[in-house]
């Protein structure tokens, strides 16, 4: 009856993991050998969780968790560095109690870590995407952000999401119109989630290389993995789903590496949380950001699938993920990706640019900017002259050419419903970019040496 | 009011159909979500089912074709449009109606009545091939002898065999079947949860079994079921819609309500699964299981044994129950997860044999 009140602490959450139950008095009474921790075999210890069948005092468990995170740490570091060397990393937050638990993982792992200590110089990045979803408790989110980051010694950087449309202070709330319209321009819940996602990692992997970091790395647990297993899936993003959902994702745009990690792979939601009631303590309310009805988006749907599928077998998530790891995307050549999501393109994809002649003649979403940006804002043309502008005044780079974009992306475009649609500048680069580098490589091919030829 | 009823009127006017511009339209395509008048929805959707056959070259002039028909909707639509497009683009080829009766009294012997009256509508020879004769064992004694657990594993793998050996016995050199896009997806789906990755390879081929002695190929790989449906119901096809006695819920799973809830938020999304399927690329490190030949019958089998010879084996012994609960607690011991594929396999085999 000792650990009543420690069980108290652990209640059950939303979507629990039914094969690592948590430790109840009954439980206790019936089973012996669940009186005393499985590793520390110390009677005086209070048990906190049934772990894979053996009991654990709380010490015992979160050295446990530490071990279980190390490896998985390990493998975010560059193996050709010096093992002293410090590797500049992003830590992705997003207030959540995975990134938060990872974040204290990391620490105990790098900083705090009496031996073995692996050497990450770790920048916390927290995008803000309240412009886009109201519901998000900004200021509670980044209060307990700027505390956690500053008890841990890591400097903490906050983006808002509008800044996919340029940083300059003055136009702010021009760029949050822009976001929102950009956003709102597409007819689904699930397009809009989904191009929000995007914008985020691209305001990532700028951070990153601003911050001179290769790597960037997310708390995501495995269950939002499993979940995006599936989702993935059913958007038709096969091709690149094994990429997508491995602990390392590495693209390479214009010359520029950047490596997307998810260390938290192998760790399940139960686990998670335990280890943040138990260490960390309380977190800020959150609220999924996406806030839609299951039956309205596509993400939340497969979420939901996932957990019933948890509830009824508690291998259903590793299962998933044992899945994609036996699948593997084909690196085919990177200078053809996707120009919205940055996901490698199929063969098909390749051949069928590479079969343009005329690169003006490609199926193109034109963007005529005059009517959105820049007729009703003075600042666009003082921010268009930096470059940080936020569309340029030049129609002819304001073309997303269908043809670079992913099949998923392709959908996605379609659904857009407004004929002016807004998108990063960055977008159209990288299409234009595609296209140059195809026409480019047609011209000489006749020239180029293929490792097969003699 | 007058003019309020005019306007509709007009309204009703300028709605004409998509495609042809002409005739009001009736229906709403579930794969395009274009709308479109009933001649028009023929026109495409037999059109699709030709392009996919040529694309894929599924067959060759001369090719003797067993139709997998159990006298549902999907096959019943199959041998329709089969007939009709080898009339309308000269396939040349010779099609058999090919049905298995699993000996089920108050299903089977009633479907049964439905290809029957196909075979004379569409004037195709039909076998129909008993699991009596081959097996001596119907689905009713089966069911019996081992109760209504885990019958679906004995019907789907007798089934499959069934219907190659059906097609030995008609000459036929190939077999088509009535799978569709849907019937695909959810296969992809359920390899996906049950890590099945063999079969996660193979789900998504429009044709299989080629190292065996009869291909099979799935024409409406990309035809979606609501399609087959509205084909089948403007047409006014002759086809039975009852689902097995013994596995009522073998179409109502998990993912097949998942998948059906997936399309009401996005139609195209059977297809987008589909399309992930074909581009799954498999780490060759994985180790496939290497197909061999059974050493009692010889069909296709990656043990000594096949799956119909090793369950046939345990029912004639008595001991198909025991070594079923045996085999059950040792999956469940290895890999909990089993409880859901028991739920999934009903899916899958009703998918992997369907007729």
């Amino acid at each position: 009856m000792a650990n009543t009140s420690e069980l108290a602490v652990c209640g059950v959450n939303d979507h629990e993991d039914e094969g690592n139950e948590f430790m109840t008095v009954n439980k206790v009474a019936k089973k012996d050998r669940h009186k005393i921790c499985y590793k520390c075999r110390d009677i005086n210890q209070k048990l906190i969780i049934l772990f894979r069948n053996e009991a654990y005092c709380k010490t015992c468990y979160i050295d446990l968790i530490r071990k279980k995170f190390k490896p998985n740490l390990a493998k975010c570091r560059d193996a050709s560095r010096p093992s002293r060397e410090s590797e500049n990393v992003v830590i992705a937050l997003s207030g959540g109690t995975s990134s938060n638990v990872m974040l204290e993982l990391i620490y105990q792992n790098t900083t705090n870590a009496q031996k073995s200590k692996l050497f990450f110089k770790g920048n916390c990045v927290y995008i803000d995407e309240s412009s886009i979803y109201p519901n998000l408790k900004k200021d509670d989110i980044e209060v307990y952000l700027k505390k956690q980051c500053n008890l841990y010694g890591y400097p903490l950087t906050i983006i808002p999401l509008e800044n996919i449309f340029g940083d300059n202070p003055e136009n702010r709330e021009h760029r949050v119109k822009m976001l929102k319209e950009s956003v709102e321009s597409f007819s689904s819940q699930t397009s809009r989630e989904d191009i929000s996602i995007f914008y985020r990692e691209q305001l990532l992997r700028k951070c990153a290389l601003e911050l001179k970091a290769k790597r960037v790395i997310f708390g995501t647990s495995s269950v939002s993995l499993a979940t995006k297993v599936f989702s993935l899936a059913s958007k038709g993003r096969g091709f690149t789903l094994p990429n997508e959902v491995s602990i390392s994702n590495q693209t390479e745009v214009g010359g520029d590496s950047i490596i997307f990690n998810q260390p938290m792979k192998e760790f399940i939601l139960k686990e998670i949380y335990i280890y943040s009631r138990n260490v960390i303590g309380d977190l800020p309310t959150q609220f999924s950001s996406w806030n839609a009805p299951a039956k309205q988006s596509l993400n939340t749907l497969c979420e939901d699938f996932v957990h019933t599928l948890q509830d009824i077998s508690s291998q259903t998530v590793y299962t998933l993920l044992r899945s994609a790891d036996k699948l593997v995307t084909p690196t085919l050549d990177n200078n053809f990706y996707c120009s919205l999501c940055y996901c490698h393109l199929s063969t098909h994809d390749i051949n069928h640019i590479n079969s343009i002649k005329n690169v003006k003649s490609t199926n193109s979403n034109n963007n005529n900017n005059n009517n959105n940006c820049c007729s009703d804002n003075s600042s666009c043309s003082t921010t268009s002259t930096t470059n940080n502008s936020c569309c340029s005044t030049n129609n002819n780079n304001n073309q997303l050419s269908n043809d670079t974009l992913c099949y998923s992306c392709r959908i996605l475009v379609k659904e857009n419903r407004n004929p002016n649609l807004v998108l990063p500048k960055y977008i159209y680069e990288n299409s234009k970019s595609i296209l140059t580098t195809a026409q480019l490589k047609n011209e000489i091919k006749d020239f180029l040496l293929d490792d097969n030829d003699d | 009011m007058s003019t309020a009823t005019t306007t509709t009127t007009e309204q009703q006017k300028k709605k004409l159909c998509e495609i042809c511009k002409v005739s009001r339209p009736i229906l709403k395509r579930p794969k395009t979500g274009e709308s479109i008048c009933k001649e028009c929805f023929y026109t495409v959707f037999e059109d699709e089912i030709h392009h996919t056959i040529v694309d894929n070259q599924l067959f060759k002039r001369g090719d003797k074709v067993a139709i997998g028909a159990s006298g549902g909707k999907d096959s019943t639509v199959l041998a329709e449009i089969m007939t009709k497009l080898n009339k309308k683009y000269d396939y040349g080829l010779d099609l058999f109606l090919l049905s298995i009766d699993e000996g089920i009294t108050g299903y089977r012997d009633d479907s049964l009545e439905t290809v029957k009256r196909n075979q004379e509508q569409y004037q195709i020879p039909l076998k129909i091939l008993s699991y009596k004769e081959l097996y001596n064992w119907t689905m009713d004694e089966i069911v019996k002898e081992i109760g209504l657990k885990n019958n679906c594993t004995f019907c789907g793998v007798f089934r499959r065999q069934a219907l190659d050996r059906g097609a030995i016995i008609l000459g036929a050199n190939k077999i088509v079947t009535g799978h569709n896009a849907d019937d695909i997806a959810e296969t992809v789906l359920i390899n996906l949860l049950r890590g099945d990755i063999p079969r996660l390879q193979r789900c998504v081929n429009i044709v299989t079994g080629s190292e065996g002695a009869l291909p099979r190929s799935k024409p409406f790989k990309y035809t979606y079921q609501k399609e087959i449906v509205m084909y089948a119901y403007f047409k006014k096809l002759d086809y039975f819609s009852t689902e097995c006695i013994y596995a009522p819920n073998a179409y109502r799973g998990h993912v097949r309500d998942f998948l059906k809830d997936l399309e009401a938020i996005r139609p195209s999304i059977i297809i987008d699964i589909i399309h992930s399927g074909e581009n799954f690329h498999f780490n060759e490190e994985f180790k496939m299981p290497v197909q061999g030949t059974c050493i009692q019958c010889g069909y296709i089998s990656s043990n000594q044994l096949c799956m119909a010879c090793e369950l046939l084996k345990n029912l004639n012994s008595g001991l198909a129950k025991v070594k079923l609960s045996l085999h059950n607690k040792k999956l469940k011991s290895t890999n909990p997860q089993h409880q859901l594929d028991e739920n999934n396999n009903q899916n899958n085999n009703n998918l992997e044999i369907k007729i």
